[in-house]
């Protein structure tokens, strides 16, 4: 499952990383052992696997081929003193042309050689009488001298071949009479052919039969070893597991005694673990900054009470009596007064509550990065303005932006500031907006103050305002923080829930946007030495950041 | 103004040297300078990838600056480091040793081997700066004769900030949310990822800890190396828990994203990395680390993860049921890594530091 980012505290970090590690392998070698004296099927599967690592190498296609004869289907002529014609018109093609280069010049032929009688021979040009003549009576032929018996006899005749028309004449006569020879010769040829080819055959089938051989033989080869292998670990698994018994028949007597003394001990009374002073004098703290929170809370509650009390005899006494007489404008005039009712009494809350504007300055610059990152510069409007310290920090930086707030006497305020401020509320100005035409929305400490609905329609009338890729950035109280859940975040009358860190991705999520940011902000700064985990938590529940911001794009491109 | 070649044999998509590549290209045309990038084989169309024959006569001035990026074998590619006379910085992303490849693919086997060698050649060539993803991949520099003072060390640019900002693909969110242990690879389908291991681990962390998990890896098959694919699956076939693992093959950002939201850990025991990216993505995106310590996976991961050096998947078997049953632990190590991955492995930080290194070796960028 992904991991909430809001659940990572970076700053307690008191994992001591090479004891966690010995634990688990303290853990771990358990495990094994009882997995091994358990008989589990677990370390037969396990002997598979290293019996792969031992396979895998000889997965590997044989480095050497096996070797088998070669088909040979023209044998290869002996040396001899003296040769027969006949011998060597008995090859044929290409074995024709390499034999009487080996045998009337002794050396396999060049291929230029080669390549010219070959051709020679296959376009019928030269039989094979003409290329031993040719061979054997060139200078390098006269050189070795080879005697070819016949072969003489026959090349005179072929000379006479060349003597024009006789010669013509000649060939025809002896063709003529050749013929019944040339028949003959046919014939053998053809069952020659025939008796190549099924030899041919024959060497194939054996060639298939071979190999066939040859790769049973190497699988048996493999599985042999993989069997060796097996039956090696077998035994070391076995001699293991004996020695594991004997272990554990001790390891079992131990703690038999061990049980025992600890039975014993049972008796006694447990010495407290928990350092009872230091557990008495936290709760003593708690206890005086809770009261302290209380009377604030009391105080600013029935100063409250009165203000409204007085102010809606105040209304009430104002337009009761007349209301009949009047225009049905002029009552809602007074119907939007009413509004604005506590528009005073918001502000001097604001500056009870909220901190001076010099502070609330300091502490909104955290989001000039977060805007100029985004590359956004201008079209930035903020929500619920206040007394204006955001549009005062952009202004000072260079950024182009305006502010709205429902609020008068701070929208007097931002005006005597020489601010950008409209005074609307945030649904009916967003409505009247273009569409995609803002870079940023901005609502600090805004969002709390609206019903679930309204919040929703905000957030539709954000992601409709904005540009692809522009930023909607929300702060609002933290109530993970204890004092803020519990307590400080009513001190505000005007809140309505305080929405945790996971309702408000979720709600911001499920409007569109991209959740790229929660930033938590503002941890109180006195804070306990850790010491253990109550105090880690302690720290962080009551000294925790007391606000957090959501840093949410709309999705469609990086940079609006 | 000084043109900028990068060049780089192969340029795909969900590659850990790619993404280095393209990143460096955006940071130097984002400063305004003329970059190309150049490669032997791409399927990307954008950027536009030129084809690597073009890449000497791009460029033509002795102030011109070539970054080739050398992570497999490629005669043509060293020949261009070697003839060009401009100046010339090496990015060593390290190349797996040819054995792990022996008998599955003699391409590979050629590749790798040829890639190893040509490290030598490339410092013969004098380059003005070499920089390795790992003091790790720094180690072999040195060793094939690199001058300390001109080798640095600097993680490869990623797309974890992508992964951070881009949406999640919410059928696979949808499909696999149902209260199993998701645990998570990433990485090709490689030898040297050293699956049987992880394999092994996850079967026994299956059948001793928990029937219900569930192995999800998460990288590319190639057909060159389908034999190891092969025997993988037999082996997964032999432990009885086919219907456990997932292999997604190549997939999305989207689907990425989805993958590391539902995974419970990282689990890695890859046997040969010059970095191992990641890493850097689990830190970036919150899931905690479980590994077994090879070549430069403790440097990456460093106190930020579960690193074992022994080779016992019992260890990482517990190390997982550790992690969930311990969720102050998890906290910790998680918090570590984004602290870690924010400074070190962010492309931000990385930019930095590119900047910073090359900016002692005299170039500015």
């Amino acid at each position: 499952m992904e991991i909430d980012i809001d659940k990572v505290d970076t700053s307690v970090d008191d994992l001591d990383l090479a004891q966690l590690m010995d634990q688990i392998r303290q853990d771990a070698e358990k495990r094994k052992r009882n997995a091994l004296s358990n008989g589990s099927s677990l370390f037969y599967r396990q002997l598979i696997t290293q019996a792969f690592d031992v396979l895998l190498p000889q997965q590997q296609l044989p480095r050497n081929p096996p070797t088998f004869p070669q088909l040979r289907l023209q044998p290869a002529l002996e040396k001899r003193e003296q040769y027969q014609l006949n011998d060597l018109l008995g090859f044929h093609d290409e074995e024709f042309v390499r034999t009487a280069y080996r045998v009337v010049l002794g050396r396999e032929p060049d291929d230029a050689g080669l390549a010219e009688y070959l051709g020679k021979l296959r376009s019928g040009r030269y039989n094979k009488i003409d290329i031993l003549t040719s061979l054997r009576f060139s200078p390098e032929g006269e050189k070795a001298n080879v005697r070819i018996a016949g072969l003489n006899r026959f090349s005179a005749f072929r000379k006479l071949y060349r003597v024009p028309i006789v010669g013509y004449a000649l060939q025809v006569a002896v063709a003529v009479l050749r013929l019944p020879v040339l028949i003959t010769n046919h014939r053998r040829l053809e069952s020659h052919t025939a008796a190549q080819l099924e030899r041919v055959a024959t060497h194939i089938n054996e060639a298939v039969a071979y190999f066939s051989d040859a790769e049973e033989h190497r699988l048996n080869e493999i599985s042999r070893t993989q069997f060796e292998v097996l039956q090696q670990q077998l035994e070391e698994l076995k001699d293991a597991a004996r020695s594991e018994i004997d272990s554990l028949s001790s390891a079992h007597a131990a703690l038999k005694s061990d049980v025992l003394l600890r039975l014993d001990q049972l008796n006694k009374p447990a010495e407290p673990q928990v350092d009872v002073a230091e557990l008495q004098e936290l709760r003593v703290q708690f206890e005086k900054q809770f009261d302290r929170m209380l009377e604030r809370l009391n105080g600013s509650k029935m100063d409250l009470a009165q203000r409204e009390n007085r102010l809606s005899m105040l209304l009430d006494g104002t337009h009761r009596p007349f209301a009949a007489q009047l225009h049905p404008d002029q009552i809602q005039t007074i119907e939007n007064e009413d509004d604005h009712l506590l528009d005073s009494l918001y502000w001097s809350l604001e500056e009870d509550l909220r901190g001076t504007p010099e502070e609330i300055k300091e502490e909104v610059k955290v989001y000039l990065p977060v805007l100029e990152n985004a590359g956004i510069r201008d079209a930035i409007l903020d929500v619920g303005c206040g007394r204006g310290e955001w549009l005062e920090v952009l202004r000072e930086a260079d950024f182009q932006a305006r502010g709205i707030d429902h609020n008068r006497i701070q929208i007097e305020h931002c005006k005597s500031l020489s601010l950008e401020v409209i005074e609307a509320e945030a649904l009916t100005y967003l409505r009247g907006l273009e569409e995609a035409s803002l870079n940023a929305v901005t609502a600090f400490h805004f969002a709390e103050h609206l019903p679930l609905k309204s919040f929703i329609r905000f957030l539709d009338e954000s992601g409709r305002t904005l540009k692809p890729g522009g930023l909607l950035i929300l702060e609002t109280p933290n109530p993970e923080n204890l004092l803020v859940g519990s307590c400080n975040f009513y001190l505000d009358p005007s809140h309505k829930n305080p929405i945790p860190i996971p309702t408000m991705k979720l709600l911001v999520e499920a409007r569109g946007f991209h959740c790229q940011d929660i930033m938590k902000l503002h941890t109180v700064s006195s804070e306990i030495e850790v010491k253990d985990r109550l105090t880690s938590d302690v720290n962080h529940f009551i000294y925790g950041p007391m606000n957090y911001a959501v840093v949410a794009r709309r999705p469609g491109s990086d940079t609006p | 103004m000084s043109r900028i070649a990068i060049l780089s044999r192969d340029i795909t998509p969900a590659d850990a040297v790619s993404n280095d590549v393209l990143a460096m290209q955006g940071l130097l045309s984002k400063r305004d300078h003329e970059v190309r990038v150049f490669a032997y084989s791409t399927s990307l169309t954008v950027p536009e990838i030129f084809p690597s024959n073009g890449a000497l006569s791009y460029l033509d001035g002795p102030e011109d600056v070539l970054i080739y990026h050398h992570s497999i074998g490629w005669d043509a590619g060293v020949e261009i480091v070697k003839t060009a006379s401009c100046r010339k910085i090496i990015k060593y992303h390290n190349i797996t040793p040819p054995e792990f490849f022996e008998g599955i693919s003699e391409q590979h086997v050629g590749l790798c081997r040829s890639g190893r060698l040509q490290v030598k050649d490339i410092i013969e060539c004098r380059p003005d700066l070499l920089l390795a993803a790992s003091f790790f991949n720094m180690a072999d520099l040195i060793a094939a004769g690199s001058q300390n003072d001109k080798t640095f060390v600097l993680p490869p640019f990623n797309q974890a900030d992508k992964l951070q900002a881009g949406a999640a693909n919410f059928d696979i969110l949808d499909n696999y949310s149902d209260g199993s242990v998701n645990l998570l690879t990433v990485g090709g389908v490689r030898p040297n990822k050293g699956h049987a291991a992880l394999v092994e681990a996850f079967a026994i962390y299956y059948y001793q800890f928990n029937r219900a998990a569930r192995l999800f890896v998460v990288g590319v098959e190639t057909d060159a190396l389908a034999p190891y694919a092969m025997i993988l699956r037999q082996l997964i076939n032999s432990w009885d828990i086919d219907s456990r693992i997932v292999f997604t093959g190549e997939i999305s950002n989207e689907s990425l994203k989805a993958y590391y939201m539902l995974a419970d850990a990282l689990v890695t025991t890859s046997e040969h990395e010059g970095f191992c990216v990641p890493l850097a993505e689990a830190m970036a995106m919150k899931v905690p680390i479980v590994a077994y310590a090879s070549t430069a996976i403790p440097e990456t991961a460093d106190d930020a993860g579960l690193v074992w050096n022994e080779r016992d998947p019992y260890l990482l078997a517990q190390s997982i049921d550790c992690l969930l049953a311990n969720e102050p632990a998890k906290m910790a190590l998680v918090a570590r890594g984004a602290e870690r991955y924010e400074n070190a492995f962010s492309n931000k930080a990385i930019e930095k530091e590119f900047l910073e290194v090359t900016a002692r070796a005299g170039f500015e960028f």
